[in-house]
């Protein structure tokens, strides 16, 4: 328990911090009040492995009263209108829009804001007639891309679209590749057949200029959500119409540090017990949501069927792969040493096999699901989820085919984040090739940054480099950005390796006969 | 003019002579690109980027005395074996070497590029084979883009080939069976420039541009600028006077060029600026050129 004085010290600085707007210092004060409740119950081993960084609950706080991250079922919510907002069903595209603008500001969740904006080809698409040509629909979606961005300002709010191919979905990409947003963030989820390569191609279009959209494997995901899913935040796939409680994640590199003896050692024991540290703390802070906070008793979102109690998840994530791997195998490096992506498997496995068999109260299907969580600025000197080391990736290929294995233990998202080299702004073509490769051998999700871009992805979210420099000065209005400017500091993130260069720009080949 | 010099132990094209690989590229042609780099060039061009593509060893062994890991050796005259396990690529045998070739390679068999052309594949538009020059090992090539175009499995994948155009007609004829297209240097346009910028006539260059227009095989045209060479205003109308007689829709591409990795007679060039890019690209368009990028 803090005392008085540092209580009234953190609170004294939030209200005075020049780095902050009126609205980010609200929140602030929000979460510092709710620490100074007492920790949901937990043992002292999963207290200690809290304060010793292995288990690690992101700074949720220590009473949660809102799920992380909610996915409402707006396609209901439109159909139906709604009672609590006193809204009538909207009659047109423009109503529609409106209508959601609205209902936006009542979605909680751990940023403060919504995560997640719906697939917004797919349920704005009913309201589409003859009068809509595609000049109107920029129009109308720029002025909703305005709205977002200045009165939703958090770049983990997500919208989604694909992956049917409408007017929608193009003139989506065509807006936000104009106006190069922080927010919303964008996937893309693209089925070969339904989607098709123009969609990819227009997409790959974007990337080159804005590196947005991610794009989701959608025929892969769908599988193992079938009442549908959104792609939301920093790439957690979740169940549509529900979401996820909380998100604990397991620092596998800390891990490592509380372990001694050999690596079967580590297989068997000491990576189960860590495992079940994280459930547990998990499990605490689901209870105190559901049963003391009781969330779900009392919003109106579940009243009027646009989220589902039923449909809420854990998220069990990890991070850190690679310093663990490489910890295990003195020598090896991940990426390059098949040993090492070899051994990245077991864990991998070990891990899954567990989460798919451990069962967790109020869950769907009574499971978290497992997450490879792509950082937070205070990770220093850990990698993000099952990822590569910034600085030792490997030739584009090879990196793709070291992760891609990983992929389908993941269910609730896995990223990478793909850096490529400014050349391909005049072939965007070559995107759309390597994320159709990447997705033929199992791959769930791709992203890519593109050299030379003021929009960048930093964990799995943009921040605008012209706004990092112009925090030093002054306070964002975008709540990210501070965070942001602290991962790009702490993480070397603008240092990752572009891939794919030419001969005739640099002679660094791999070179099939050097490899002996 | 075509110089089909086959590796001594290449009896039946099987074994390719290969520089180097890049499994993933974006400015070899559209798309993504698997490409090769065939080792030996017939051209001579002071601004080569890649200066140790053109010789091709003829296992001299002067570079056995400076390399001082052992990772080249001379255990019969006139073959030099490397070691790559040896090497830590210091790159010093490259700067001694007389004939501009690279002792580091190896002879590869055609069935081992393929394989790994497979791997790569789903991640790929198309195959490029580029250089040095590499119609110069033209047994393999055609070797190599028959097995691509004859495999199910790769038959998709577009082949082209990055060329100085110096092949004459029998050559082509023989290779334009196998492959989707070709991009092809026009380093100069006035006879005179082309030969000191080369090393070689300009004639073979243009009836291979118009060969491969006439079969719709030209994928593009490009132009390496020059700052004080070829970029003034008379050599670019030359060039595209050239260029339009051939397709005046063809497209072409302008290639700045950079100091980094050449070879001393090029130090007297500086690095071609993006104005000087722009200027080009401008008389090109005016001079009726339709697709310059």
């Amino acid at each position: 328990m803090p005392s008085f004085d540092d209580v009234t010290h953190a609170v004294r600085d939030i209200v005075t911090s020049p780095r902050l707007t009126y609205r980010q210092r609200l929140h602030q004060l929000a979460l510092a009040a709710e620490d100074l409740l007492p920790y949901p119950e937990i043992s002292a081993d999963a207290r200690r492995a809290i304060d010793e960084g292995v288990v690690c609950d992101l700074a949720e706080g220590h009473a949660p009263y809102r799920p992380r991250y909610v996915l409402p079922d707006y396609a209901t919510a439109l159909r139906q209108g709604s009672d609590y907002l006193e809204l009538d069903p909207p009659q047109s595209l423009e109503e529609a829009v409106d209508f959601l603008q609205i209902l936006y500001h009542h979605i909680p969740s751990i940023t403060g804001l919504p995560v997640y904006f719906g697939d917004l080809d797919t349920i704005l698409g009913p309201y589409l007639d003859d009068t809509w040509t595609d000049d109107r629909l920029d129009r109308l979606f720029t002025r909703f891309w305005r709205y977002l961005d200045r009165t939703i300002p958090d770049a983990f709010a997500h919208a989604n679209i694909g992956p049917d191919d409408t007017p929608i979905t193009r003139s989506i990409l065509r807006v936000d590749r104009a106006l190069a947003q922080v927010v919303p963030n964008l996937t893309l989820k693209w089925d070969p057949v339904v989607s098709g390569d123009g969609l990819l191609r227009e997409a790959a279009v974007a990337i080159a200029e804005v590196n947005k959209p991610h794009i989701a494997n959608d025929p892969l995901i769908r599988r193992d959500f079938p009442e549908g899913y959104g792609v939301v935040s920093c790439y957690n796939t979740l169940p549509l119409g529900g979401g996820s409680h909380t998100l604990v994640r397991l620092n596998l590199h800390a891990s490592l540090a509380h372990h001694t003896g050999s690596i079967e050692r580590y297989l068997t024991r000491t990576l189960p017990d860590h495992v079940e540290l994280t459930f547990e703390v998990m499990e605490a802070r689901i209870r105190f949501l559901v049963e003391e906070a009781a969330f779900y008793e009392h919003s109106f979102l579940v009243d009027e069927g646009l989220i589902h109690p039923e449909r809420f998840t854990a998220m069990f994530g990890i991070f850190g792969v690679a310093e663990l791997v490489e910890g295990l195998l003195p020598g090896c490096t991940y990426g390059r040493h098949d040993e090492a992506a070899d051994l990245a498997r077991q864990v991998i496995d070990t891990i899954a096999d567990i989460v798919r068999s451990r069962p967790v109260p109020y869950c769907r299907n009574d499971r978290a699901l497992l997450h490879a969580q792509s950082g937070i600025a205070d990770d220093v000197g850990v990698t993000a989820g099952a990822r590569v080391r910034i600085g030792a990736e490997p030739e584009l290929v090879d990196h793709i085919l070291t992760v891609a294995p990983h992929h389908p233990r993941f269910p609730a998202g896995i990223s990478d984040i793909f850096a490529l080299e400014r050349s391909v702004r005049a072939n965007p073509q070559a995107i759309a090739d390597v994320t159709k490769g990447a997705f033929a051998r199992g791959m769930r999700e791709i992203t890519f940054n593109v050299e030379g871009s003021d929009l960048v992805r930093v964990t799995g979210y943009m921040v605008r480099l012209s706004d990092v420099e112009k925090l030093r000065r002054e306070a964002s209005r975008i709540n990210s950005t501070g965070l942001g400017a602290d991962s790009i500091e702490n993480w070397r993130l603008l240092d990752r390796v572009p891939r794919v260069i030419g001969m005739e720009t640099d002679p660094r080949m791999r070179s099939l006969l050097r490899s002996g | 003019m075509s110089l089909a010099v086959r590796h001594p132990l290449d009896r039946d094209g099987e074994i390719l002579e290969v520089a180097g690989v890049a499994p993933s590229s974006f400015v070899d042609g559209p798309g993504n690109r698997y490409v090769l780099f065939l080792q030996g060039c017939n051209f001579d061009c002071p601004a080569c980027h890649n200066p140790t593509t053109i010789g091709r060893c003829d296992g001299c062994g002067v570079c056995i005395d400076v390399c001082a890991l052992e990772a080249l050796t001379l255990p019969v005259t006139g073959t030099v074996l490397f070691h790559p396990d040896r090497c830590d690529s210091c790159g010093d045998c490259l700067r001694v070497c007389p004939t501009d070739a690279d002792p580091t390679i190896r002879p590869l068999p055609v069935d081992e590029v393929v394989s790994d052309i497979a791997v790569h594949a789903p991640f790929v538009s198309g195959v490029t084979v580029s250089g040095g020059e590499p119609t110069l090992q033209l047994d393999g090539l055609i070797r190599l883009f028959s097995r691509l175009r004859d495999d199910p499995g790769l038959a998709h994948l577009e082949r082209l080939v990055d060329t100085n155009g110096s092949l004459d007609r029998d050559g082509w004829e023989r290779l334009l069976k196998v492959i989707d297209g070709a991009m092809v240097d026009l380093k100069a346009a006035s006879p005179e420039r082309h030969r000191r910028l080369t090393g070689h006539d300009i004639e073979p260059v243009i009836e291979s541009l118009r060969l491969l227009a006439e079969r719709n095989k030209l994928t593009e045209v490009r132009l390496l600028v020059i700052e004080g060479e070829t970029d003034d205003e008379t050599e670019l109308l030359a060039w595209a006077g050239i260029v339009r007689s051939v397709d005046p829709s063809v497209p072409v591409r302008l290639m700045p060029f950079r100091r980094q990795g050449t070879r001393p007679l090029a130090r007297r060039w500086h690095d071609t600026t993006p104005e000087a890019i722009a200027r080009a690209r401008t008389v090109l368009a005016a001079a009726g050129l339709r697709n310059v990028r």
